[in-house]
């Protein structure tokens, strides 16, 4: 499907929208190629290519929004969209008003899509791959095997358009290299995960990811346990930011309207300790979940969430903003044509400190630093806040590292997580973007943990 | 939904540049999802998902591609760019495909699309309320409905052309209970592959009072103390504790590559002598039943473990190669946008000859954990964790008070072999099961069982 051919079907639908009875409505078209490789035992292991498109339509009838989607952009889907909207309106039977944007005056302006990235074949894409796996084999011969050695690429562009004049389009690209070693100790196994995303090849630095993945699974070797009990624990930059993701929809305003998290009437009260200042910056130059404009139309900017400890603001979309009488911070969310409005940070991370990562330690003494978590998604509540996670890492004595530590788990609640941050590191690092942001957060001295071994 | 000659014609064009295999996925899927909030229709939306999924094979290596269009020119060019990644040299192929009508074992009376949204808003308002109204303590309350109707086409090189529809209806309903400084929540999520008919079997009032009685029982626990203790585990979503620590070291996916504990064991005693463990697709409508897999071959019942002994892998066509074994019916995938490879469906341990009563009274302390929440596994260590959404404590060989925060680990050849009790009724509960192949619907089961001992993270 042509762009042309889109502007066709757009203009089909808006008429049929029109005639349907709805008042105004919108259409979130989207497009997007992908390409992966993964390479095993020096040969192409999987390998794809991919195009897909897809039309999300939104409009009023009898004051309340109703949504469809297609991935098909014929005759047939423009009735569908119709009916099938004007039915979820009719169901829908919530009293919160939901509007369809005329659009800001401006709009920053920021580049999120390399012009240089689609030249580079896919050729030299599996080289990298390969050259991957050959390195991290080489590297140490406890590297017994590897589980996963793949480079993807994609670029994909959206467009907002609607009744009352808004026409936003927004084009995206970037590249991620995931190597994961496996290394053999006897008759046990261990994994590490090492990751690069970038929208420049030349940032997937192969022997950089090389020698981070394989110290990092060399490094469990021989592991223990710790005794149960209450320990000071260090969290990496890479736990500390997947904590943050797994914990970000506390700050969503429909989350806190809907009493589904604990921060209702805490804006401008503290709710971490003094170290915490957690950023959402939609404009951060080569940040991967980098936006001019939000899912509905509405011009992004950049803000303190919390500010020294203080809650400065929720994140909020039209709805949520018209409901608290305050403006929309652009975090409406659309990860999806198929998904409705909701909310969502872009990239969110915590503000970096002046501690490098031995300096933390030091600073702890004895505690434990936690290098991995599982299990996110199921033992962590995002509503009451606990968390009981398995984890793994290593025991600090005397501010040193001493021995590898698994199979524990560390348990708390991540309200309480932020009040008792004594210290923040200076390394901040951030995850693989998902549809909901991209989380990026320096190593967290936390003042205590419960540990189970 | 494509016609016969243009699928030959694609699976010709895919083999054109020299690969060994060539496989088709078409779909054709509606769905619709209904989620109250606050007692309010908070969100409704349908939607269309159409594509086309293109896999080439050449010895261990696999080509997907993907595209919307399913138009003639289209699915060629998708063909035709997936067998260049090959690049093995050229061959003119004829492929004819011989249609094959699988048997279809799970009946659907109403599908979705004939019913009212009105009607199955009624379902999610009668859940709402028995929900809300079941202690003052109820905050919130959310109730998802969701419908799927997937029409697929798989034809290969082979000859194979089957099609077949899939079915399936979901209710979610999440408690919040809320003392004003705390929340504690509770879930329920029963499916299964139907229409409509599903609430005839479903009493979404019973569920709904579940998802808050559990809520309000977590609003009033003690946090779970940390440590290692002998655990029971309760029959229903129990069962996912197999599902992780062991169901998916199972798979091909991990087996074939050596990248599981349990490669090369078939004949070996990997469990206690208590557990049989089986992945049946074949259960009529339940939620992770199919009649064909999504490489087009029938589903079938595999005795995973029995009495112990390692029976059968899980296993797919690609992985299946590198392993020298046939694929059984076990290689699954989300949509058109994922290569199928080997994955669970109904996964349960069997039943046992231990009574609950007896199992419960044989632990001097410990934990009850009558209800499991989701969990994950790491194949290569046999790692997994999963957290414990309702649980108790066990004094003197008695249920005694509720206890929250509690996750178990461990590795999945050492709790094979400390489940020794097994009780005799088993129960299933639905999930949704995410691997390299998406996201896709599973049913975890078990009788209730006691595991001698295994880490407790609590605070």
């Amino acid at each position: 499907m042509k762009t042309m051919e889109f502007r066709e079907f757009k203009d089909k639908l808006f008429k049929a929208a029109r005639e349907a009875g709805f008042t105004d409505f919108e259409v979130y078209y989207a497009l997007g190629e992908s390409f992966k490789v993964t390479v095993y035992q020096k040969e192409i292991d999987n390998y794809s290519v991919n195009v897909t498109k897809g039309l999300g339509f939104r409009g009023i009838y009898n004051g309340r929004m109703g949504y469809a989607y297609t991935e098909i952009l014929d005759e047939e889907s423009v009735n569908l969209l119709v009916k099938n909207a004007k039915t979820n309106a009719i169901v829908k039977d919530n009293d919160d008003l939901e509007v369809i944007y005329r659009g800001d005056d401006k709009y920053i302006d920021i580049n999120c899509f390399n012009e240089e990235l689609p030249k580079v074949g896919e050729n030299e894409k599996i080289r990298l791959a390969l050259e991957m796996e050959t390195m991290a084999l080489e590297k140490d011969k406890r590297v017994k095997d590897i589980k996963y050695c793949g480079i993807q690429s994609f670029e994909g562009n959206i467009n907002i358009v609607n009744s009352k004049g808004l026409d936003l389009s927004h084009r995206a690209n970037g590249i991620y290299a995931v190597l994961i070693p496996v290394v053999q100790d006897g008759d046990r196994a261990t994994t590490s995960v090492a990751f690069k995303s970038s929208r420049n090849i030349n940032d997937i630095k192969v022997e950089d990811l090389v020698n981070e993945a394989v110290e990092k699974a060399l490094a469990y070797i021989g592991a223990g346990v710790v005794k149960t009990g209450k320990y000071k624990v260090v969290l990496n930059n890479e736990v500390a930011s997947d904590l943050l993701e797994t914990y970000a929809d506390i700050f969503s305003a429909d989350k806190v309207q809907k009493g589904m998290s604990l921060l209702k009437n805490k804006t401008g009260k503290i709710v971490g300790s003094k170290t915490l200042t957690i950023i959402d910056d939609p404009l951060l130059e080569n940040g991967m979940a980098s936006t001019p404009f939000d899912g509905e139309g509405v011009a992004c900017h950049t803000k303190e969430i919390v500010r020294e400890g203080q809650l400065v603001t929720l994140l909020h979309n039209l709805r949520t903003a018209l409901k608290d009488g305050v403006k929309s911070t652009g975090n409406a969310s659309r990860p999806s044509y198929s998904s409705t409005i909701d909310i969502s940070p872009t990239n969110f991370y915590v503000k970096a400190g002046e501690l490098d990562l031995e300096e933390l330690l030091r600073k702890m003494q004895n505690g434990l630093l936690i290098t991995e978590l599982q299990g996110l998604h199921s033992g962590a509540n995002t509503i009451s806040g606990d968390f009981s996670l398995a984890a793994k890492g290593f025991e600090i004595l005397n501010g040193e590292i001493s021995r590898p530590i698994e199979q524990i788990t560390i348990a708390g609640n991540f309200y309480q997580l932020m009040l008792d941050i004594e210290e923040v590191g200076n390394d901040i690092k951030f995850g693989i973007p998902s549809g909901g942001g991209c989380f990026g957060s320096p190593s967290l001295l936390i003042r205590e943990l419960s540990v189970a071994g | 939904m494509v016609a016969r000659d243009i699928l030959e014609e694609v699976l010709s064009r895919a083999l054109s540049l020299g690969g060994d295999f060539s496989e088709i996925f078409v779909e054709d899927r509606v769905i619709n999802s209904i989620r109250m909030v606050n007692g309010k229709i908070d969100d409704v939306i349908s939607g269309r998902d159409h594509g086309a999924g293109i896999r080439i094979m050449k010895g261990y290596r696999s080509v997907y591609a993907y595209t919307n269009d399913t138009g003639r020119t289209a699915l060629l060019d998708t063909a035709y760019k997936a067998a260049c990644a090959l690049k093995e040299g050229e061959q003119d192929l004829n492929i004819t495909l011989t249609e094959r009508i699988p048997s279809n074992i799970h009946q659907i009376l109403y599908v979705p699309s004939s019913v009212d949204n009105q009607k199955k808003a009624t379902i999610v308002k009668t859940a709402y309320k028995a929900a809300k109204d079941y202690a003052p303590e109820i905050l919130q309350v959310t109730v998802g409905y969701g419908d799927v109707d997937q029409k697929i086409l798989i034809a290969n090189s082979e000859g194979l052309l089957v099609e077949d529809r899939r079915v399936r209806t979901r209710l979610f309903i999440q408690s919040i209970a809320s003392d004003g400084n705390e929340n504690q929540t509770g879930f329920e999520g029963p499916g299964r592959y139907m229409g409509f008919e599903m609430f005839e079997i479903i009493d979404p009032e019973y569920y709904a009072k579940e998802a808050s009685r559990t809520a309000v029982t977590m609003l009033h626990a003690d946090l779970c103390p940390a440590g290692r203790m002998p655990v029971v585990i309760d029959n229903g979503f129990g069962g996912v504790i197999f599902h992780e620590a062991c169901g998916h070291a199972l798979e091909a996916t991990s087996v074939a590559k050596g990248h599981s504990v349990f490669a090369g064991k078939i004949g070996e005693k990997i469990a206690s002598e208590k557990v049989t463990a089986i992945d049946d697709g074949t259960i009529p409508n339940l939620w992770g039943s199919i009649n064909i897999d999504d490489e087009g071959i029938p589903t079938q019942r595999k005795v995973l473990i029995e009495n112990g002994i390692l029976k059968t892998y899980m296993i797919d066509k690609l992985n299946g190669r590198r392993m020298g074994m046939a694929p059984n019916g076990s290689s699954r995938r989300q949509s058109y946008k994922y290569a199928p490879t080997s994955r669970m469906t109904n996964t349960y341990i069997a039943p046992g000859s231990d009574e609950n009563d007896d199992i419960i009274a044989s632990i001097p302390e410990g934990l009850y954990a009558k209800k499991m929440g989701g969990g994950s596994v790491n194949p290569v260590t046999g790692e997994f964790n999963f957290a414990v959404a309702e649980g108790y404590l066990i004094r003197n060989g008695k249920v005694n008070k509720p206890v929250r925060g509690a996750t178990l680990i461990g590795k999945g050849s050492e709790i094979l072999f400390k489940i020794d009790m097994v009780g005799k009724d088993m129960q299933m509960g639905q999930g949704m099961c995410g691997s390299l192949s998406g996201s896709v619907p599973t049913n975890v089961g078990q009788p209730m069982i006691r595991v001698s001992e295994i880490t407790v993270g609590g605070r």
